[in-house]
């Protein structure tokens, strides 16, 4: 059940956000870690065509909701476009049913992740030295560790289509395959960010 | 009641009319005018058919002139002629003193730290000048569609912050416009190039003005125009390429003659008049023979395109960094870019189009015009606005971060800069100190991490916050962005529900009462504006019933007897004097005198049966002819402020 039409389909008017839209349907998308952009887009442009308050210049009484439709349309691309972004949102959703605290992942937040320990301290030791072969090493190597994390997340989207999870119906009788690719996904998050705050400082550094 | 007068019927229904949206562009150098309508977009030309009105401001004691009258004389008033006010605009004193001292004209702090021009002791800021170039728009505007204007979209170039749009808005307002939308300057542009709905994909607007520097990438698909990103620099543009060329020219004389131009005002005003006359010359020619005169003084020496290019080529390259760091954001590559496009007068210059091409690795397009592209893509805007057309649509970006203090001065971004609008971003945050009921949220702009590098918008305080553990409360910040990029603020203790909320408008960098005079300024001229339309009008109506009358006259088939032919021509004689001068009672009662005097002569042209040369109708209808003349003639500008 998806949210309601933004429009209502007898007389056009634009509908009140109800508060519990979710950002995928939105767009008409199924929830997926890799969704069709190319069709999102299109989405985008149709809907935001018929929304966009600068469409209601002479219909002041609908002005209102078509702000807030368009905005949240806005924030459905911007988020559905950026894959950091996606990622974040997809896992908020599935850790949000699946009733996972917050809590229970903020610990693993705090620390950088094992597998990329050694990697980070090197490249930190790196970055202090600042010497600019290091650096070109390092970026190198960061380039190879997001390319890595990049196929993790298709291979746990290949796993989430193949369980079928896509369809709502099915996801409600999967809690268990739900958690463990939440789990994952939380980790490959994690990774992400360390990887981001690297790549950042090495900019910083490079004055790129 | 009978005036003989040919009434055109479209003047009649104009009345109850207004002009559609006007679209303006307020340049630093130059500002346009354009409407859109069925006829597509046009710029609105003078009579002379200049599309230009030069964004210049003379207070001499002739009045104030603006536009063409006011360039005209630059030279001979330097110190009282303002020019490139656009740069000022919603800025502090402090952000403005490095380019002040090089102008021909007076700049100076207010109380508040912000600007105020002194011309001839005459204290003017940059919104109220900005205002008085609007009025002429609008005054020209409406002169060539015979309607009142009052709804208008200005442009502001793309990168320019808050308090610089709210000083841009509220000039609109002194003017007596009522500004539905400001819009940046290159997506405008891209508006009115991308028109022709075949257009699609991705697009760069490289926007290189007078004063400012903005860029621009856009997704085109269908008709929906989508900014991606946006960057620039509101203080870099073809005044710098001028400036630069008068320091080297102004050294040359210097060491050639010992005559330092740059120490005075009028050799301010003459070196960089010929600088930038210069500059336009070697656009076309491989080289430009320059020549200074200041009174009995006077330099000369040839200078090349590539001695004037060696002199600019920093300045342009400033343009590149600013364009890469708008293709990161847009994550795209300067490959990927299917078009090019140039705004602005300083794209004429070959080195920047040089350097564009090298940047992009494609010719850009230069075939439209740079200068009116603008206020075009503004007229299309007010178009789609008021519902005139439904097959575009402009989804634009904030070209600056939004976000609120926290702890220690650092900004927390809550929406981020390039964000297509209108946006909401919700964030929670919470306490610092145990049993702490209140918290402040300051509003910032800009990019930087620290608040005390960003730009204060507004602040107001949540209370009544539970007294509990801090770190407990969980205060949502929610930021509303709407269309026209107006921020709205709530702050939520969503375990209480306890709610507070801003609108963050103002910060134009003018205080209360500095607004409160400008607009009461601008109702006091108001009055002074509708003196001088009613003359006007009164003009219009009194050469239309001589016309008609002199013509009824010379047809000769009407029997009036000597008395009243005497009074016809007495009155004739008088009104067309009257016509003259600036008396609007006396232009009154002539007309009232023509009037009656010619209530013989029109029965007799109803005996004639030639009724159709004659209206019945009121002499207001004719209200739609009104401001058809000559903008010079009739004080097109707006009168003087006291």
């Amino acid at each position: 059940m998806g949210p309601a039409e933004p429009l209502c389909p007898a007389c056009g008017w634009v509908q009140p956000l109800r508060g519990n839209e979710d950002l995928f349907s939105v767009l008409g998308l199924p929830r997926t870690l890799e969704p069709d952009l190319k069709a999102a887009e299109g989405r985008f442009y149709e809907l935001s065509r018929r929304l966009h308050p600068d469409r209601f210049g002479k219909k002041p009484e609908q002005m209102e909701n078509a702000m807030q439709r368009s905005a949240l349309l806005n924030d459905a691309w911007r988020t559905m476009r950026d894959p950091a972004a996606r990622l974040d949102y997809f896992l908020g959703l599935e850790e949000k049913d699946l009733t996972i605290p917050a809590g229970a992942s903020a610990g693993a937040k705090a620390q950088v992740p094992a597998e990329l320990a050694e990697d980070y301290f090197e490249m930190q030791e790196a970055l202090m030295d600042g010497e600019s072969g290091a650096l070109r090493k390092i970026s190198d190597r960061l380039e190879a560790l997001e390319a890595d994390n990049r196929e993790a997340v298709r291979r746990l989207s290949a796993r989430w289509e193949a369980g079928g999870l896509e369809s709502p119906e099915t996801r409600a009788g999967n809690a268990a395959l739900r958690r463990e690719i939440a789990a994952e996904l939380r980790m490959l998050k994690t990774t992400g960010q360390y990887l981001y705050r690297m790549r950042e400082d090495i900019r910083r550094r490079t004055g790129g | 009641m009978a005036r003989p007068i040919m009434i055109d019927m479209s003047a009649i229904k104009g009345k109850k009319e207004k002009a559609p949206v006007v679209g303006i562009d307020l340049g630093t150098t130059n500002s346009l005018v354009a409407v859109s309508d069925q006829g597509g977009p046009r710029i609105l030309v003078d009579c002379d058919a200049q599309p230009l009105v030069p964004s210049m401001i003379a207070f001499t004691g002739d009045g104030i002139m603006v536009g063409d009258r006011a360039k005209a004389q630059r030279l001979l008033n330097p110190e009282l002629t303002l020019f490139s006010v656009k740069r000022f605009m919603g800025k502090s004193y402090a952000e403005v003193k490095p380019f002040a001292g090089g102008l021909p004209y007076k700049v100076e702090p207010t109380d508040k730290e912000m600007v105020n021009f002194n011309v001839g002791g005459r204290k003017i800021n940059p919104v109220e000048a900005s205002s008085l170039i609007l009025g002429e728009l609008k005054n020209r505007a409406e002169s060539v569609l015979k309607l009142p204007v009052e709804d208008a979209v200005i442009t502001v170039p793309a990168y320019f912050n808050d308090s610089q749009r709210q000083a841009t808005k509220l000039a609109g307002e002194i003017a007596g416009l009522n500004v539905v939308r400001i819009i940046n300057e290159p997506t405008a542009a891209a508006l009115a190039y991308g028109l022709d709905k075949k257009k699609q994909g991705l697009i760069a607007v490289y926007d290189l003005g007078g004063g400012t520097f903005d860029i621009s990438v856009l997704n085109l698909k269908d008709g929906v125009f989508e900014v991606k990103s946006t960057n620039g620099d509101t203080q870099l543009g073809g005044d710098d390429f001028d400036s630069a060329f008068a320091a080297f020219v102004n050294d040359c004389c210097k060491r050639d003659t010992g005559k330092d131009l740059l120490a005075t005002p009028v050799g301010r005003a003459v070196l960089k008049a010929e600088c930038e006359r210069v500059k336009i010359r070697l656009s076309d020619e491989p080289g430009a023979h320059l020549e200074v005169k200041a009174g009995d003084f006077s330099y000369s020496r040839n200078v090349s395109r590539s001695e004037f290019e060696g002199i600019i080529r920093p300045i342009v390259e400033r343009t590149g960094q600013i364009v890469r760091a708008a293709l990161e954001d847009a994550r795209v590559s300067p490959k990927e870019i299917d078009e090019v496009v140039m705004v602005g007068g300083s794209t004429r210059v070959p080195l920047v189009r040089k350097y564009v091409e090298d940047l992009f690795g494609r010719r850009p397009h230069t075939e439209i015009n740079p200068d009116a592209v603008v206020a075009l893509g503004a007229a299309v805007q007010g178009e789609i606005l008021s519902g005139g057309r439904d097959d575009l649509l402009l989804l634009d970006v904030i070209p600056l971060s939004l976000g609120i203090e926290t702890l220690g001065g650092a900004m927390a971004k809550l929406v981020h800069r390039n964000t297509t609008i209108p946006s909401l971003a919700k964030e929670n945050f919470t306490t610092f100190a145990d049993g702490q009921t209140k918290v402040a949220i300051n509003i910032y702009q800009g990019e930087r991490e620290l608040v005390q590098d960003c730009r204060l918008l507004g602040k107001f305080e949540l209370t009544d916050i539970p007294p509990l553990p801090a770190g407990v409360p969980r205060i949502e910040v929610a930021f509303l962005v709407d269309a026209n990029g107006i921020l709205k603020v709530t702050a939520k203790e969503l375990r209480t529900g306890r709610a507070a909320q801003i609108q963050v408008e103002p910060a134009s960098g003018l205080d209360e009462t500095a607004i409160e005079r400008m607009l009461k300024d601008s109702i006091v001229n108001a009055q002074a504006d509708l003196e001088m339309r009613q003359l006007l009008e009164l003009r219009v109506e009194a050469e239309t019933m001589v016309r008609a009358t002199e013509k009824a006259l010379a047809k000769g088939n009407v029997k009036l007897s000597p008395p009243d032919k005497m009074r016809i021509d007495q009155a004739l004689l008088t009104i067309k004097a009257a016509t003259q001068g600036n008396d609007r009672n006396l232009l009154q009662a002539c007309i009232q005198e023509l009037d009656h005097a010619t209530h013989g002569l029109a029965e007799e042209l109803i005996n004639s049966s030639i009724q159709n040369a004659l209206g019945g109708q009121e002499a207001s209808a004719i209200a739609g002819t009104k401001l058809v003349q000559n903008a010079d003639e009739t004080g097109g500008h707006p009168p003087k402020r006291s």
